[in-house]
């Protein structure tokens, strides 16, 4: 009864197809409960889940064998070792230091006041990690206790994932106290650019994965651009991968009365099934994938 | 007629080529004045028109009534095309009929190329069936309608493929700018430079970018222009995990990641259906006319003669 790990090897291109979890069966079935339920199992198969689903051979039923090597590279995902991945962490600190400096005016003593605030979040960060890992039972184990391990294990990932300097992360508090209202004004105006840059990108995305059910003329492309554009917020915090086209739904379908013109009766009847979607996983949003709305 | 017409041909390549290399004398022949006029050169001689109804060789090998596990999903697919056609060109129950007749032939032939590779064990990303529809029923179209119609489908096609490549590579920036905190003029040169080698099969899916550590993106190696050399260091110890495939299904767009939403339709008049130009059999059997003259080219000339 075990379970055998392959790991990802650097540089490696093999191919992998993935059935995501919102299957369309789960949805035929029309139920409520079981879209959110299929769409949460998405959202936890994205956390995490993908690299254990990937991975993982079970050659034996009930039983997994877990080593420190495989909970290092779930964590991690794209850094092999935890030296590399707090090496990958204080290159990130040092390159959102750069990002703040983009400001033209940041002197060496802010610069060393914010760099100290990062390393901070660096070093709770690992010491989370590792104490975890001392107090996590290795070798095999029913797979019922490797859920819990992994339950633990999880939201670590989605923390180092996310970047240990986002918005709740010290650094970012630092920001304000560090810079004068000046310097803090323009750093504002570079990151809400940098936001919305990030935004339009994502309704552009979702809207020509929209497009592979209900093809668009450019006009009609254009107008609900620039409708969501002008009338919806980006978020302040984007969270986890899975939900990015998700978040661009949920703000669409607060301005439904201003997109429905756009579309023909026959388009907007398919359109509002996919921005229920949208609607359906809101509260998830926030409590999983970590996202905040204006 | 043909030598008529070829010479005229040649005349419009001496007109536009020698309007091209005057404007690039005057200096102001930039890129989007030569690009205008490689249109022209191109819709001058593009490939003759088809007979309407005239179905390719490939889908008379196949058989108009050939069925598998495929037929279904690419039969929505063709729908959902013919859906958009008509939304461009506000075609007739006839035209329908045809456009419907011919996307059938061609789900056909993608049915069994699907099948084919699936035979096969092929893993190479398998042909793109809605551009094979939309390339069909371009043919047909330019076929059956006036030109600004004509032109006005390739260009709707051209804007949403067009607008599916800059999604991608503007989401391609974004990943990047999330671990490397581009500053502004980085991230426009970043996708200068992704799109300098982009390749087609970036933008196949767009759910590829939901997950970071699979979605395409370029290696240090491109990006060595843009970054500074701690980013680059940074970008370099990234792990590749390689690509991800959701299938076919997903990448056609097809099955959406949102679940099941229905699947658009098109009414079409039982009149027009039962009787479009010409019945499947005679379609599939017609061999396609030698050299045609285009309808576009025709109204040149007719117009000239007036004269």
């Amino acid at each position: 009864m075990r379970i055998q790990c392959v790991a990802p090897q650097p540089g490696s291109h093999s191919r992998r197809r993935v059935r995501d979890a919102t299957t369309p069966a789960a949805m035929r079935a029309g139920s409520r409960t079981l879209g959110i339920g299929t769409i949460l199992m998405a959202g936890l198969f994205s956390m995490g889940r993908l690299a254990t689903a990937l991975d993982v051979v079970v050659v034996n039923q009930n039983m997994i064998q877990i080593t420190e090597q495989q909970l290092v590279q779930w964590v991690f995902q794209t850094q092999q070792t935890v030296p590399a991945a707090r090496k990958h962490a204080e290159n990130s600190l040092n390159i959102q230091v750069d990002f703040v400096a983009l400001i033209g005016t940041l002197t060496d003593e802010q610069r060393a006041k914010l760099e100290l605030a990062g390393r901070g979040d660096v070093h709770r960060f690992f010491e989370d990690f590792n104490k975890l890992l001392k107090a996590t039972p290795l070798g095999q184990m029913p797979q019922q206790q490797w859920q819990e391990v992994w339950q633990k294990m999880q939201p670590l990932q989605v923390r180092y994932m996310n970047g240990l300097h986002g918005q709740k992360s010290l650094f970012r508090k630092t920001i304000p106290s560090t810079l004068s209202e000046d310097q803090l004004h323009a750093f504002q105006v570079i990151e809400t650019e940098r936001n919305r840059r990030r935004y339009l990108a994502t309704v552009k995305a979702t809207l020509a994965t929209i497009e592979g059910k209900i093809p668009l003329t450019a006009r009609q492309r254009e107008q609900v651009i620039a409708l969501v554009m002008e009338k919806t917020k980006p978020p302040r915090a984007w969270g986890q991968g899975y939900y990015r086209y998700h978040v661009v739904l949920y703000q669409m379908s607060t301005i439904e009365d201003d997109l429905k013109p756009v579309f023909r009766d026959d388009e907007w009847k398919l359109m509002t099934k996919i921005l229920q979607q949208g609607q359906m996983v809101k509260h998830m949003l926030r409590q999983q994938g970590g996202i905040e709305f204006e | 007629m043909n030598l008529f017409s070829q010479q005229r041909r040649r005349g419009w390549l001496c007109t536009v080529t020698a309007a091209a290399l005057m404007l690039g004398g005057m200096g102001v022949a930039r890129g989007d004045v030569l690009g205008e006029a490689v249109d022209v050169l191109k819709f001058l001689f593009r490939p003759a028109k088809k007979k309407p109804g005239v179905i390719d060789a490939a889908a008379a090998n196949v058989g108009a009534g050939f069925v598998n596990q495929y037929t279904p999903l690419l039969t929505k697919l063709m729908m959902a095309e013919l859906h958009f056609a008509h939304k461009v060109c506000e075609l007739d129950g006839q035209q329908l009929a045809l456009l419907q007749k011919v996307g059938k032939a061609k789900v056909a032939v993608m049915a069994k190329t699907y099948e084919n590779q699936q035979n096969q064990h092929q893993s190479s990303e398998w042909p793109d069936a809605r551009e094979a529809l939309t390339d069909a029923f371009q043919e047909q179209i330019d076929a059956l309608l006036p030109a600004e119609a004509a032109a006005r489908y390739r260009s709707e096609v051209a804007a949403r493929r067009q607008a599916k490549k800059d999604a991608a590579r503007e989401m391609m920036v974004v990943l990047i700018d999330r671990k490397l905190s581009l500053t502004p003029d980085q991230y426009e040169h970043a996708g200068g430079v992704i799109n300098e080698k982009w390749d087609p099969g970036w933008a196949r899916n767009m759910q590829m970018f939901l997950y970071d550590q699979y979605a395409p993106l370029p290696d240090a190696n491109v990006l060595s222009p843009v970054l500074t050399e701690r980013q680059r260091t940074t970008w370099e110890s990234r792990t590749n995990h390689g690509r991800i495939s959701f299938g076919w299904e997903r990448d056609l767009g097809l099955s959406s990641p949102w679940g099941e939403v229905g699947d658009l339709e098109v009414d079409i008049p039982a009149a027009a259906e039962e009787k479009p130009e010409g019945d499947s059999e005679e379609i599939l059997q017609e061999p396609p006319e030698e050299n045609p003259e285009p309808k576009a080219q025709d109204a040149v000339e007719d117009a000239e003669e007036e004269k």
